[in-house]
């Protein structure tokens, strides 16, 4: 795989998202309680947070996650969008793209870019009441319709236990599922697994 | 009651085995075991190998079995023997048994 040529996709595909999530903020100042309009908002910052998680870009992740959390809350009716919250986003909107760009052509944040980064998520947090949180690692996000938990057994210790069931047609969709074990058994903790065959 | 003099087919691989190829490798293995000989497939030369590979060496020993022939996969290259590692197959090759 064409580890630049999946990156190039990513700074795409968030240019895409982004210019999705300006349209939709901007829609959302004259439909502030349109639900179609937040969950767009939502899925944007989800989608460049989650891709951006993938090829370990840490700085994305950070940012994008406290910005996806504001808007959940919102999501969830624990918040009502204002003309200031929505400037704060296109704000925000707008340094998520700094970010990426820099994630994507492999630069670490300069002091400046840190310090905006800092200052617009504490106009955020002033505004929506919530605290900073340490960005999660990244959850089994990559979940399709055939990667589920189909398994009863627990483990009483800090394992994972991941039960993950391709589909008949995955390998005829295109889907290698070499990709999923060599991704996992890269991620640098102790990862043993084993074929259960069913038929 | 196998014949212990069966002679020997010896074929070597070079390039890519993955699903660009795979299908036409597949008739080109198969035709070799329907030779009704016993079949070594050398893969030091396999530069990349993905599960469409992997695949026609499985159901290669699977037809070799069904034509009362051994297909015996040798000199695994780096990419064919990750693979196999990865799927917990690595006794299916030949290098496995060597010290």
């Amino acid at each position: 795989m064409n580890l630049d040529s999946a990156q190039q996709g990513y700074l795409t595909e968030c240019n895409e998202l982004l210019i999705e999530m300006e349209n939709s903020l901007l829609q959302l100042e004259d439909d502030p309680a349109n639900s179609d309009l937040i969950n767009a908002v939502f899925r944007a910052a989800h989608t460049i947070k989650g891709t951006g998680g993938i090829f370990g870009f840490d700085d994305v992740v950070a940012f994008t996650h406290v910005v996806e959390n504001a808007l959940d809350s919102i999501r969830a009716g624990e918040l009502k969008i204002n003309s200031e919250l929505i400037a704060v986003f296109l704000s925000l909107r707008d340094q998520i793209e700094i970010v990426v760009e820099h994630a994507v052509n492999g630069e670490t944040l300069s002091d400046e870019v840190k310090s905006q980064n800092d200052e617009l998520l504490a106009a955020l947090l002033a505004l929506t009441g919530g605290e900073v949180n340490e960005a999660q690692d990244p959850e089994n996000e990559t979940v399709d319709e055939d990667i589920s938990d189909g398994d009863d057994s627990y483990t009483v210790n800090d394992n994972w236990h991941l039960s993950i069931r391709f589909s008949k047609d995955a390998l005829r969709d295109g889907m290698d599922p070499l990709s999923i074990l060599r991704y996992l058994s890269g991620m640098g903790c102790g990862f043993n697994w084993s074929l259960q065959h069913k038929h | 009651m196998s014949d212990v003099n069966v002679e020997q087919e010896e074929i070597a691989f070079e390039g890519d085995m993955t699903i660009y190829n795979a299908e036409s490798f597949k008739q080109d293995l198969f035709s070799v075991i329907e030779k009704k000989k016993n079949v070594s497939v050398d893969l030091t030369g396999v530069s990349e190998f993905d599960t469409a590979g992997f695949q026609v060496l499985i159901i290669g020993k699977k037809y070799a079995h069904e034509n009362k022939v051994e297909l015996s996969l040798c000199a695994a290259s780096e990419p064919v023997s990750e693979v196999f590692k990865l799927y917990g197959m690595s006794e299916l090759l030949e290098s496995h048994h060597e010290s």
